[in-house]
């Protein structure tokens, strides 16, 4: 083998390395939620639904979904993101990914189950899209599911009673429940659509 | 004076009446003492929902500064006046226990996401295009009587609407809603 064989057979060598190297990197699924957020966010759930029954995480499977939490006492933040959401919803209804966005989902869960019960939510969010659907954890529940969502919430005392503060963003899940981003109510309306079509055209 | 004219005349002056009177009810700002009160209005809920937020601009055109201390509402049990901010993705609420402060020559924007009036422990829910009574209280212009109009549920001030166009409501509308849109 001459020195001129050796560097051939070394580069193609290389050649096949950088390949296999590439083919790895390609079919590896990307971990979403690792991108988007230091630690995980989302994971199995099970919760009562405020028209009855339970959902589980588990039967969201195929479908892409985004993940709420606020109250019924909520004055701006709450009907203004499910309205937003309820017009967003409409227009992609009328669009190319409207196949696509006929299955998908947006649960609103509250973070004030002492005040929202299940009927109360459920007739609170019959004023939007009929694709929200509510979940009425038991308050016990709730600083499990705060931490398994990176999600913020807190009693505020008032002169007249209390307000929640909480996150605001609606986090948003691909058809395999792999977390993918949020939304927020403080971006304008093409951001959060924009969002939303990425996260349906996949 | 001949009968057509002195017809005409009526017919014009009850059309000035009438225009008059239309411009009232959509003019919808108030004026107390050194304050001006643009456009007082509040968002349809959503049923089952006991809060909502109410909205208003106060100028305050003289050389002292005045403080909004309370308000109440004819649809809720109380009224708070509230400041929220968006920190850190979460949306934050608090009480102002000691009222809004009006500087001198300030414009003052009671507006969703910032400072705003809440009805807690609505006894109805409220209906676009209602209109309820008010009160607002303040230090030293004292007290004054104010009509919320109730806007759709998604309505932005400064968009024009989530669902409706608001400019043919007037002057004094323009005025309010010409805030920038967020």
């Amino acid at each position: 083998m001459t020195a001129m064989q050796l560097i051939r057979y070394g580069a193609w060598a290389a050649v096949a390395a950088l390949g296999v190297l590439v083919a790895v990197v390609l079919m590896t699924p990307p971990k979403t939620a690792d991108l988007a957020q230091p630690g995980r966010i989302g994971g199995p759930f099970r919760l009562p639904v405020a028209t009855g029954g339970e959902l589980d995480s588990a039967t969201l499977r195929g479908q892409p979904y985004g993940l709420f939490f606020g109250f019924t006492n909520c004055p701006d933040i709450c009907p203004g993101t499910l309205t937003e959401l309820t017009q967003l919803l409409d227009e992609l209804d009328k669009g190319p990914l409207a196949a696509k966005v006929r299955a998908f989902r947006i649960l609103f869960i509250t973070v004030d189950p002492e005040r929202d019960t299940a009927p109360m939510l459920a007739s609170y969010l019959s004023a939007f899209d009929a694709r929200v659907t509510g979940l009425v954890p038991e308050l016990p529940a709730l600083p499990a599911l705060g931490k398994q969502f990176a999600a913020f919430y807190e009693k505020v005392p008032t002169s007249s009673g209390y307000t929640m503060n909480h996150t605001s963003a609606v986090y948003l899940f691909d058809n395999e429940g792999r977390f993918s981003g949020t939304l927020d109510i403080t971006e304008s309306k093409a951001n959060q659509r924009a969002k939303l079509e990425r996260l349906l055209a996949r | 004076m001949s009968f057509t004219r002195r017809a005409a005349l009526i017919a014009a002056a009850t059309t000035l009446t009438i225009a008059a009177f239309t411009g009232l009810s959509h003019a919808h700002s108030y004026k107390l003492g050194d304050l001006e009160i643009g456009h007082p209005w509040t968002r349809a809920t959503a049923p089952s929902a006991r809060v909502a937020g109410g909205f208003l601009t106060i100028t305050n055109t003289g050389t002292a500064p005045d403080r909004l201390l309370s308000a109440t509402f004819a649809g809720s049990a109380s009224t708070e006046v509230h400041e929220m901010a968006h920190e850190g993705g979460v949306m934050k609420m608090r009480e102002l226990p000691k009222g809004l402060e009006i500087k001198p020559g300030q414009k003052v924007e009671l507006k969703p996401g910032g400072f705003h009036l809440m009805f807690m422990g609505l006894s109805a829910g409220l209906k676009e295009n209602d209109r309820l009574r008010g009160v607002l209280v303040f230090e030293k212009a004292g007290r004054i009587e104010v009509d919320f109009k109730v806007e759709s549920m998604g309505y932005k001030p400064g968009t024009g609407g989530a669902e409706h166009d608001h400019s043919a409501d007037g002057a004094n509308h323009g005025a309010n809603h010409g805030a920038k849109p967020k």
